[in-house]
């Protein structure tokens, strides 16, 4: 019984273990794609001529690093990045591209949202600036945000956050944080 | 031969050349390059420059890692292998075959259920106190120094401080578009509701006259 | 370990010919290549061994990259380990085309140097390697439609840093 009894504690351990499998984490990176609050940038990059001036992948094991290494410096951060499955944001210059086709690549990626079953959750426009946000449910809870918006003296933003979330959370954390700029075409890192 | 002038039909077919040397183009778009490259030799010429590179790339030779490579990478393994406990080099033993029985019948599940076994037997081992300080990271010193990552992820300490400002710029990013969003809004709503907002109160106070710009009426 | 050697004899030739080609340094190249596999190696029980070939381009193109930011300036010339990498030439050629082929294909590894990522990585996985769309997508994690993106956009990089040696050639 005392063998027994010390079995206990490694067959506990182990259990955890195993559900931590980077095995299981690798499907996890695959799984991402196929979660209802993702969206798939390749097709939008198409769409543009110029190269990206932001491009932010950051998924899986990646995010979860993210969110240990902010864990003791802003566990309110580490908690929402802990909920999150992928961050995918995309930055495209619009300096002399036409109004028209500016409209047009909107056009294109909220029909494709749409299509998709995505919900817009606001759309507003102002002196040519036009911000778009979609959400994506799973039930009660929002599954993905996708987030467009445009400012044609400068560059259109495409932001996909998908995971379990809270805006209210993002927003809150967003007016907390003091970043840096970002370097100017960030090319992201895979997994 | 024509040389194009600048305007955005020469952006669009300049970011469209490589597509169409692979065949990647809509039928739309390709009918249109096409009706282009008819009337333009420069075109022609893009295309064929582009063929050139691409087939120039395909015939590059395939480097053969020299056997001494190999050699290296053998020795510095096996050094460390055996550094290793026998009950390690047993564990390392069973877990080939059994990935390559599991392989053969082809039930993961099964694998998983029984890795975790092992797993299990190993824990266990792990946590029992050994005394010869010996850790699976005994590889010998003359591994180059170039590399510094950690070893349980292909990520560095600098990579996953980029990821993290990488996130935080996205929450701003967004949060930014949120503020906006909800200060038009507000506008929106007050105006609706003839209530003045803070500058138009403000200007009347001052005599100025000057309103607060109007936002635009969102779409329902 | 028999099961070890023979992968790294099943893919060493790709790993180090990608950092061969990344590098454009012959022993840097080497270097990343043991440390690649040591690394596999170590990792070896928790690598789905089904993806083992995207583990192991994914951790060689970081290290990659790791080596080219330690670089102070960047590479200007190409060095190339001519014993690894001599030129193929075509079948009958003439002398004075045999030398405009590999005066053109210098002048091409060159360009890639000066190719950011992460078009060099894919050009030289497509083009170079010969990797499929799909395996290229599933080793870098990138939808398949960014993959064929960064390649037109790599090679159209390609194509404007030699429009004077193309226009050079043809005049």
């Amino acid at each position: 019984m005392r063998i027994l009894a010390h079995f206990v504690g490694p067959v506990l351990l182990a259990v955890a273990v195993g559900l931590l499998s980077p095995v299981a984490a690798q499907d996890t990176t695959q799984n991402v794609r196929a979660q209802p609050g993702y969206v798939d940038f390749g097709s939008v990059e198409s769409w543009f001529d110029a190269d990206a001036t932001v491009e932010i992948n950051l998924k899986g094991s990646l995010l979860n690093l993210v969110a240990s290494a902010s864990e003791h410096s802003d566990p309110e951060f580490s908690q929402l990045v802990r909920s999150l499955s992928a961050i995918q944001v995309r930055g495209f210059p619009t300096q002399g591209v036409s109004s028209q086709v500016l409209e047009d690549r909107a056009r294109r990626l909220t029909s494709m949202l749409e299509d998709q079953g995505w919900e817009r959750a606001l759309y507003v426009q102002e002196a040519g600036e036009t911000s778009h946000i979609y959400v994506r449910r799973t039930g009660e809870d929002i599954a993905g945000l996708t987030l467009l918006s445009t400012n044609p003296d400068s560059e259109s933003v495409f932001v996909n956050i998908v995971g379990s979330i809270r805006p209210e959370q993002i927003h809150k954390l967003g007016r907390e944080l003091e970043i840096e700029r970002l370097e100017n075409v960030e090319t992201s890192r895979q997994q | 031969m024509k040389r194009p002038d600048a305007s955005s039909q020469t952006e669009w077919m300049d970011a469209r050349v490589e597509a169409y040397v692979d065949g990647d183009l809509p039928d739309d778009e390709k009918a249109r390059f096409e009706q282009i490259m008819q009337d333009n030799d420069y075109w022609e010429k893009q295309v064929n420059q582009a063929c050139r590179i691409r087939d120039s790339l395909r015939s590059f030779p395939q480097p053969t890692a020299p056997p001494e490579l190999t050699q290296r990478i053998f020795e510095q393994t096996s050094r460390a292998q055996h550094s290793l406990p026998w009950w390690r080099e047993m564990l390392q033993s069973v877990m080939q075959t059994w990935r390559a029985v599991v392989a053969a019948r082809q039930q993961p599940v099964v694998d998983y259920a029984v890795g975790l076994a092992l797993v299990t037997v190993a824990i266990f081992f792990l946590v029992m106190p050994f005394d010869n300080g010996v850790t699976p990271n005994g590889v010998s010193p003359q591994v180059s120094s170039q590399l510094d990552v950690p070893i349980t992820a292909p990520y560095s300490e600098a990579e996953v401080k980029r990821a993290v400002v990488k996130t935080k710029w996205t929450f701003e990013h967004v949060s930014d578009v949120g503020d906006q969003t909800a200060r038009i809004v507000q506008e929106e709503v007050r105006r609706a509701l003839l209530i003045p907002s803070d500058s138009s109160a403000r200007a009347a106070a001052s005599g100025s006259g000057a309103a607060a710009r109007p936002a635009q009426r969102p779409t329902p | 370990m028999d099961e070890f050697e023979q992968q790294v004899r099943q893919y060493q030739d790709r790993i180090y010919g990608f950092a061969c080609y990344f590098l454009k340094d012959d022993t840097a190249a080497k270097d990343v290549t043991q440390d690649v596999f040591i690394k596999y190696w170590e990792n070896y029980d928790d690598i789905d061994q089904d993806r083992a070939m995207g583990w192991l381009l994914r951790v060689t193109r970081n290290a990659c990259i790791d080596v080219l930011r330690k670089r102070k300036t960047r590479r200007k010339s190409v060095t190339v380990d001519s014993e690894n990498l001599d030129r193929a030439e075509s079948p009958q050629p003439s002398p004075h085309a045999e030398t405009e082929a590999s005066d053109f294909d210098d002048h091409l590894n060159r360009a890639l140097d000066e190719v950011d990522e992460p078009y060099r990585s894919v050009v030289v996985l497509r083009e170079i390697q010969n990797m499929k769309y799909k395996e290229i997508a599933e080793t870098l994690d990138m939808p398949m439609n960014t993959v064929k993106v960064y390649i037109h956009r790599g090679r159209k990089k390609l194509r404007k840093q030699l429009a004077e040696v193309l226009d050079h050639e043809t005049a």
